[in-house]
C-alpha cells in the first residue's frame, strides 16, 4: 500500500464528495477521513468554467461525470438492472454505472440526489475523465 | 512497428515530441489532466484524451490509465518525455507487456541504471572512469565504513542507491560527520525511495558538470554527440547549459565520448541517453546515466544538426542507427536558457494566466515552449515554461545572441526567471567560462544586486 496510491484515493474521494471510507485488503485495513480544509494549493482559475456552472444549451439538472478514463457501461453487462436505469430515483453513493478499466469493472457512484433522466454517454464506448455520463433531474 | 505515438507528458516536451512525430509521419495522441485541457500539445495532437484530474499521481503518473489510453486510441508506442514515468522501469515493463513500444531503453536497462550502485559497476566494467568510492553498497558495520572513508579520503559524500538528480545525498567533511551523514541518508533513502542502500564517493570540491549525449540502437551501433556543460545550477536544478564545454580539449571529449558509446554497445542500450560526469582538474568522473531525452537536448541539436527526438522514434521503430560516428560534425557554440515561471530571485513559483507572450526569433534563435497568449501555467507541475536556445559561430557570439534574445522576450501575467538569466550572461565569471557547479549559488546575491542595478 503506497503513499502515492493513498493520496490518489484521497484525491478521488475529494473529487466525489466522499468524506470517509474504510476498506480491508488482505490482512491490512485502511481508513481515510478527509479534513474540512481544501487539500489543494490556491491554483490559477481553470480554463473551462467550473464544473457546476450552467452553460447555455446544457441540459438542466445535474450531470454525473466520469471519474476516470475507461469504457462506460450504463448498467452492468451481467446484471441489466444494476446501474443507471431511466426513471430510477438515486442518491449520493448509489451505483449509476460502471467504468471498465483494463478489464476491471469499477462502479460509478452518484454524487447528487435526483432521478435518472438520460444516459448521455453511449454504453460500451470510451469516455474521458470528466465527461458527462448521465443526467439527473431534480428529485 | 507503429504508426501512432501516445505522448505521456505535457508542456514544452510534449510539443517537441509531437513535432518529431509529424516529421516522421506518425500520428499523435495527447493525454492530459483536467487542468491541462487548454494546453498547446492537446491542440496539436491528432487526438487528445483527458485521463484524470490535476494531481500528477492521478494523471501523468498513472500507468494503467496511460496504457489504457494507448489501447483505446490505437497508439502503438508511448513516448514518456522526461520526468514523470520516463525512468520508471515498472512502467516501461508494463508498456512492453501490454504489447506496446516504449520509446526508450528496455525496462531492464532502466532498472539497472536507476540503481546507482549497479550503474556504477556497469561503467567500471565498461572502463568509463568513475568517482573513486565504495565498491557497492556500504556495509552495516560503522567501523568498516569509517575505514573505507579514510581510504577514499575526506571529504566524502554518501549517496542513496535509489536516488539521483541531487536527491538522497549528504556530505561528510571529516570523520566526525560520517556517522550522522550515514544515518540521515539511509533514513531519507528508505522513506523517499524505499531502499536504504547507500554508497560512498569522494566529494569533489570544485567540479564542473559535463555530460555526454549518446544515441544507440540496441543492435550494436552507437554514437556520441558531444558534450554539454551544465554547471550553472541551483539546488541541482540546471539553469543554463552550453556546448562545447569551454576550455576542454576536443580530444578529451572524443576519448570520453568513445568510452560512452562503447559502454552503450556493451549493455545493449537502446535509444537516446546521457552520461553525466563531474569534471575536475582535467579528469572525468561518472556520476549517473539518464536513460531518457533530457531537457537540454536542443543544445546538442544546435551544434550537431541532429534531431534527437526523431532519432529516438526511428530507433523505437526498429531502424538501425542511420548515423556513424564519422557522420557527426560539430559546429559553433550553443547556449540554452531555461525560463521558469517563478520569481527570479526568491524562486517562488508563479502560476497564473499568461496575458502576453512574444517569443524571440531570428538567426540562430530557437524557442521550445508550449506557451501562447492566454495559456494557463498551473501550480500542479514543474515551472519550466520555455527554453531559449541560441547558436553562434563562437561562444562570444552565442552569448551576445542570447542577451539579445532574452531582451526580446515579452512575457506578462506571471513572474519568470529571465532577469536571473540576463544577470548570469553579464557576469564576468560566466563570460570567462568554466565555472563549477557551486558558482551560481555562491554568486546569487551579487547577481541579484547587479540585476537590480540594470533595472531587472
Amino acid at each position: 500500500m503506497e503513499i502515492e496510491w493513498m493520496a490518489g484515493l484521497a484525491g478521488r474521494m475529494r473529487e466525489n464528495g466522499i468524506r470517509s471510507m474504510a476498506c480491508t485488503m488482505g490482512d491490512a485495513s485502511l481508513r481515510i477521513v478527509l479534513s474540512d480544509e481544501p487539500a489543494r494549493p490556491a491554483a490559477a482559475a481553470p480554463a473551462q468554467p467550473a464544473a457546476g456552472a450552467a452553460r447555455p444549451g446544457a441540459p438542466a439538472g445535474h450531470a454525473v461525470k466520469a471519474g476516470a478514463f475507461g469504457i462506460f457501461h450504463a448498467t452492468h453487462p451481467l446484471q441489466p438492472d444494476w446501474g443507471a436505469v431511466p426513471g430510477r430515483r438515486v442518491g449520493p453513493g448509489d451505483v449509476v454505472g460502471f467504468l471498465e478499466v483494463c478489464g476491471v469493472m469499477t462502479a460509478v457512484p452518484c454524487d447528487a440526489e435526483g432521478v435518472v433522466a438520460a444516459v448521455r454517454a453511449p454504453s460500451g464506448q470510451w469516455v474521458q475523465y470528466g465527461e458527462p455520463l448521465l443526467q439527473l433531474s431534480p428529485a | 512497428m507503429f504508426d501512432t505515438v501516445l505522448i505521456a507528458n505535457r508542456g514544452e516536451i510534449a510539443v517537441r515530441i509531437i513535432r518529431a512525430c509529424r516529421l516522421l509521419g506518425l500520428r499523435t495522441v495527447a493525454i492530459h489532466s483536467e487542468a491541462d485541457a487548454g494546453q498547446r500539445h492537446v491542440r496539436m495532437a491528432d487526438r487528445a484524451v483527458c485521463i484524470g484530474p490535476a494531481p500528477a499521481a492521478l494523471s501523468y503518473l498513472n500507468p494503467s490509465e496511460i496504457i489504457l489510453a494507448a489501447r483505446a486510441t490505437g497508439a502503438g508506442a508511448i513516448h514518456p518525455g522526461y520526468g514523470f514515468l520516463s525512468e520508471n522501469a515498472a512502467f516501461a515493463q508494463a508498456v512492453e507487456e501490454a504489447g506496446l513500444v516504449f520509446v526508450g531503453p528496455r525496462a531492464e536497462t532502466i532498472r539497472r541504471m536507476g540503481d546507482k550502485i549497479q550503474a556504477k559497476a556497469a561503467m567500471i566494467e565498461a572502463q568509463v572512469p568513475c568517482v573513486p568510492g565504495s565498491q557497492g553498497a556500504l556495509p552495516e558495520d560503522p567501523d568498516a565504513v569509517a575505514a573505507l572513508a579514510g581510504q577514499i579520503g575526506y571529504p566524502i559524500i554518501v549517496k542513496a542507491a535509489a536516488g539521483g538528480g541531487g536527491r538522497g545525498m549528504r556530505v561528510a567533511r571529516h570523520a566526525g560527520e560520517l556517522q550522522s551523514a550515514l544515518r540521515l541518508t539511509r533514513e531519507e533513502a528508505q522513506r523517499a525511495f524505499g531502499s536504504a542502500a547507500v554508497y560512498m564517493e569522494k566529494f569533489l570540491a570544485h567540479p564542473r558538470h559535463v555530460e555526454i549525449q549518446v544515441l544507440s540502437d540496441g543492435r550494436g551501433n552507437a554514437v556520441w554527440l558531444g558534450e554539454r556543460d551544465c554547471s550553472m545550477q541551483r539546488r541541482h536544478q540546471k539553469v543554463l547549459e552550453e556546448s562545447p564545454a569551454p576550455g576542454i580539449a576536443r580530444e578529451e571529449i572524443a576519448a570520453i565520448g568513445e568510452r560512452c558509446a562503447q559502454a552503450c554497445v556493451r549493455m545493449g542500450y537502446r535509444g537516446a541517453g546521457t552520461f553525466e560526469f563531474l569534471y575536475e582538474d582535467g579528469a572525468f568522473y561518472f556520476i549517473e546515466m539518464n536513460t531518457r531525452v533530457q531537457v537540454e537536448h536542443p543544445v546538442t541539436e544546435a551544434v550537431t544538426s541532429i534531431d534527437i527526438v526523431a532519432e529516438q522514434l526511428r530507433i523505437a521503430l526498429g531502424h538501425p542507427l542511420s548515423l556513424r560516428q564519422q557522420d557527426v560534425a560539430f559546429q559553433g557554440h550553443a547556449i540554452e536558457c531555461r525560463i521558469n515561471a517563478e520569481n527570479p530571485w526568491t524562486f517562488m513559483p508563479s502560476p497564473g494566466e499568461v496575458s502576453r507572450w512574444c517569443a524571440p526569433q531570428g538567426p540562430g534563435v530557437r524557442v521550445d515552449t508550449h506557451l501562447a497568449g492566454g495559456a494557463q501555467v498551473p501550480s500542479w507541475y514543474d515551472s519550466l515554461v520555455a527554453k531559449v536556445i541560441v547558436h553562434g559561430r563562437t561562444r562570444g557570439e552565442a552569448i551576445r545572441r542570447m542577451r539579445a534574445a532574452l531582451q526580446e522576450i515579452e512575457l506578462e501575467g506571471i513572474e519568470h526567471s529571465t532577469p536571473l538569466l540576463q544577470a548570469i550572461l553579464r557576469d564576468e565569471g560566466f563570460r570567462a567560462g568554466g565555472t563549477d557547479i557551486h558558482y551560481l549559488e555562491k554568486s546569487l546575491a551579487q547577481l541579484q544586486a547587479t540585476g537590480a542595478a540594470h533595472g531587472n
